[in-house]
């Protein structure tokens, strides 16, 4: 067994506050001598935890990216972790801070200041499932036989993740968060976002930026906000003007809600009587934590530092231990993923496959021709893979790949089932130009994007699989 | 999607094994259900022990055939001994028909299972010989041993000094599954060689070891011991 400590730094700028932490990750290898090696993270733990800063930003909707990096600079010396050490991570940029021209900015220059192997992510559907992670929620999920939901309430959105037996099943989010309105302690607005206007209009309170709030009107917002959010997780309402993006509830409905984020940690303060008990942040964030409890609902076992938590510890994995790599060009980052079921018929049938996989690679090349490697491809849906059929996927591969992508040097698969080296081994032997790296044991569900580290341990490497859907 | 249809605790424990847990009983007998199904997997452990490998799968590959001193299936569960010795007409066959000194020999063997090989051969044996090849060793003659029991490896080395020797063999059937190889691989097997020289890749089949990654991952253990000029628990993987 060999077992191997690396580190890993989770930042998470979000809309209202940012916080860092560092943890380290234990990474064992098992070798039994009687079955194929396996390898896994077993331990993860936290050994450096940031104060919450609030995000500092140059406007209302602009990240200062400069003071940004001198307070990481700064929490780096305290956590007294050097760049070099870090071998995994990420920097997931939230709610309405993950504007196009933040994102962006944020992710070229943190990639010099943060460590090499440090991601950059975005996108509200990880988001949530991050922040699941985080809170303990998804554990608990594996503990009982109920249905739980994570509502992660920040400054600006709160990410919804239902999850089931360790698994995420279902996520969404809504326009709802303290800093959603601002004001000062005397009821002065100084800011309501506009994603409230419909929701404002449906409930008949009129409140502008200039105006005056009362404690009255501001009371019957954040009741409302928060009674919409718990129907719609439960189910009991099938629509909501609050949504971020459009979303087709399911019919599972949570036995449990727990409320983490910035608005969880606030839910165990007493109920604010005044305008001045309110606007302690200069928004409406208490407020809302008080009506989310008086719904009866909870906290999470870990609020306010949640989604970073699940950033820093929980967004790298590491690949099966027999994979097969044919190249010198890891680590790779930001590698788009295309997904393709192998097989959906009743059967297997390599004449379907190569259309799917055509269809899907004539897409990808026209958006994602410029890299190398452009793309990952991601089998999933395997039936049982026979050396017959293992012929037939390279042969399917090579050909559809190569067509698409002609200058490409670099072919990666990624596969759901434990067969990358004897794939990566049979694509090698039919083409003796390609760099081949092949993975396999990888969900990649919640994914658009993947990075690939080095080996951590003997062949099996680090992987986070992350969204970059930037809102514009 | 699962909807919320609770499920029940006992069918969640039962998804983490094959064995035959709350199977239920009618009185203080089981199932009529689970009487038969118990008979019938006894029945295919039993067919795996007494049947041979068909020759269309041995031809498909071109391995030719030699057998121990074991003489029926009797004898071979009787003597165990004898069949880790090749009968004499086998050593002139091999010093015959053989590569000598390969870097790695490949012996595929019935043992107990000859469904195990029937199963599996197909999709193991060509994976593996690509496998080896993507490391550009040099592979001896494949054959089959009829009866042959693990430390058969150790004659053959004798005879043939191959570098390192992979044996596939069929694995003792149980209830779960009686179709189930393995892959027992040896640096310089012969005489004196010990189990703790020998390693194993275990449990290949359709629901266990998966046979064509089993495959490839021998080839890079067999590079291993070649490069280290060990096996067994000296070497490092």
């Amino acid at each position: 067994m060999t077992r191997q400590w690396i580190t890993s730094i989770g930042l998470d700028i979000g809309t209202s506050t940012t916080k860092l932490i560092a943890s380290e990750l234990l990474i064992s290898q098992s070798q039994d001598q009687f079955t194929l090696p396996g390898c896994q993270i077993i331990d993860r733990r936290v050994t450096y935890a940031s104060s919450i800063y609030t995000t500092p930003m140059v406007n209302e909707v602009e990240i200062d990216v400069e003071q940004l990096t001198q307070l990481l600079q700064k929490e780096y010396k305290q956590a007294r972790v050097t760049l070099d050490q870090v071998h995994a991570g990420a920097v997931i940029i939230t709610g309405e801070s993950a504007r196009k021209q933040n994102a962006e900015k944020i992710v070229h220059y943190l990639a010099e200041h943060a460590g090499n192997f440090v991601v950059a992510t975005a996108g509200a559907d990880l988001e949530g499932v991050l922040a699941a992670k985080g809170s303990g929620v998804i554990e608990r999920s594996t503990q009982t036989d109920q249905t739980i939901a994570n509502i992660d309430v920040g400054g600006g959105t709160a990410n919804i993740a239902l999850c089931q037996d360790g698994k995420v099943i279902e996520t969404f989010t809504l326009h709802v968060g303290g800093r959603l309105i601002r004001l000062d302690k005397n009821g002065q607005v100084t800011y309501v976002s506009s994603y409230l206007t419909e929701f404002l209009d449906s409930i008949s309170v009129l409140l502008k930026k200039g105006g005056k709030a009362t404690f009255e009107q501001l009371s019957a917002i954040c009741q409302h906000m928060a009674e919409e959010t718990i129907n719609y997780v439960k189910g009991i309402s099938k629509a909501s003007s609050l949504l971020v993006s459009p979303h087709t509830r399911s019919d599972i409905q949570p036995d449990t809600l727990l409320v983490s984020g910035g608005v969880g940690a606030m839910m165990k303060e007493k109920k604010p009587e005044t305008l001045e008990e309110v606007t302690v942040h200069g928004d409406v964030g208490p407020l809302l934590a008080w009506h989310f409890q008086a719904w009866g609902v909870s906290p999470a076992p870990e609020t306010a530092r949640a989604t970073v938590i699940g950033a820093g510890m929980q967004n790298t994995e590491v690949s099966g231990s027999t994979v097969y790599i044919r190249s010198d060009r890891l680590p790779l980052k930001n590698v788009p993923i295309v997904n393709i079921p192998v097989q959906q018929e009743e059967e297997w049938m390599p004449e379907r496959f190569q259309e799917r996989l055509q269809q899907a690679l004539q897409q990808a090349s026209t958006l994602f021709s410029e890299d190398d490697p452009p793309v990952a491809l991601a089998l999933s849906h395997f039936p049982y893979c026979s050396y017959k059929m293992l012929q037939q996927l390279t042969k399917a591969i090579l050909a559809e790949f190569t067509a698409c992508f002609k200058d490409a040097k670099c072919l990666v698969v990624l596969c759901e089932q434990d067969i990358a080296k004897a794939l990566g081994q049979a694509l090698a032997k039919q083409s003796k130009t390609l760099d081949i790296i092949c993975l396999d044991q990888i969900d990649f569900t919640h994914g658009d994007y993947i990075d690939l580290g080095l080996p951590v341990a003997g062949e099996a490497i680090s992987v986070s699989v992350k969204t970059l859907a930037f809102s514009s | 999607m699962l909807a919320n249809s609770k499920k029940d605790p006992l069918e969640t424990l039962k998804q983490f094994t094959p064995a035959r847990i709350g199977v239920g009983r009618t009185g203080t007998r089981p199932l009529t259900r689970d009487v038969l199904q118990f008979r019938t997997d006894h029945a295919a452990a039993v067919d795996s022990v007494y049947g041979t490998v068909p020759e269309s799968i041995l031809s498909e590959f071109s391995l030719f055939s030699v057998t121990t001193q074991v003489e029926s299936m009797e004898h071979y569960l009787k003597r165990p001994d004898h069949g880790r010795l090749l009968a004499d007409e086998a050593k002139t066959l091999l010093q015959k028909n053989c590569l000598q000194t390969p870097d790695v020999q490949v012996v595929v063997s019935d043992g107990l299972s000859a469904k195990a090989i029937e199963e599996n051969l197909g999709d193991v044996y060509p994976a593996l010989i690509d496998s080896l090849e993507s490391y550009n060793l040099q592979i001896g003659t494949s054959f089959f041993v009829k009866g042959g029991r693990v430390a058969c490896m150790d004659q053959i080395g004798e005879i043939l000094k191959p570098k390192a020797l992979v044996l596939l063999i069929g694995e003792r059937p149980g209830l779960m599954s009686a179709e189930s190889m393995s892959a027992y691989m040896c640096y310089q097997p012969g005489k004196g060689k010990k189990e703790s020289d020998r390693m194993v890749i275990s449990n290949i089949h359709k629901r266990g070891t998966p046979p064509i990654e089993a495959a490839a991952h021998i080839g890079t253990l067999i590079d291993k011991m070649l490069q280290q000029k060990t096996s067994g628990v000296h070497l490092i993987v």
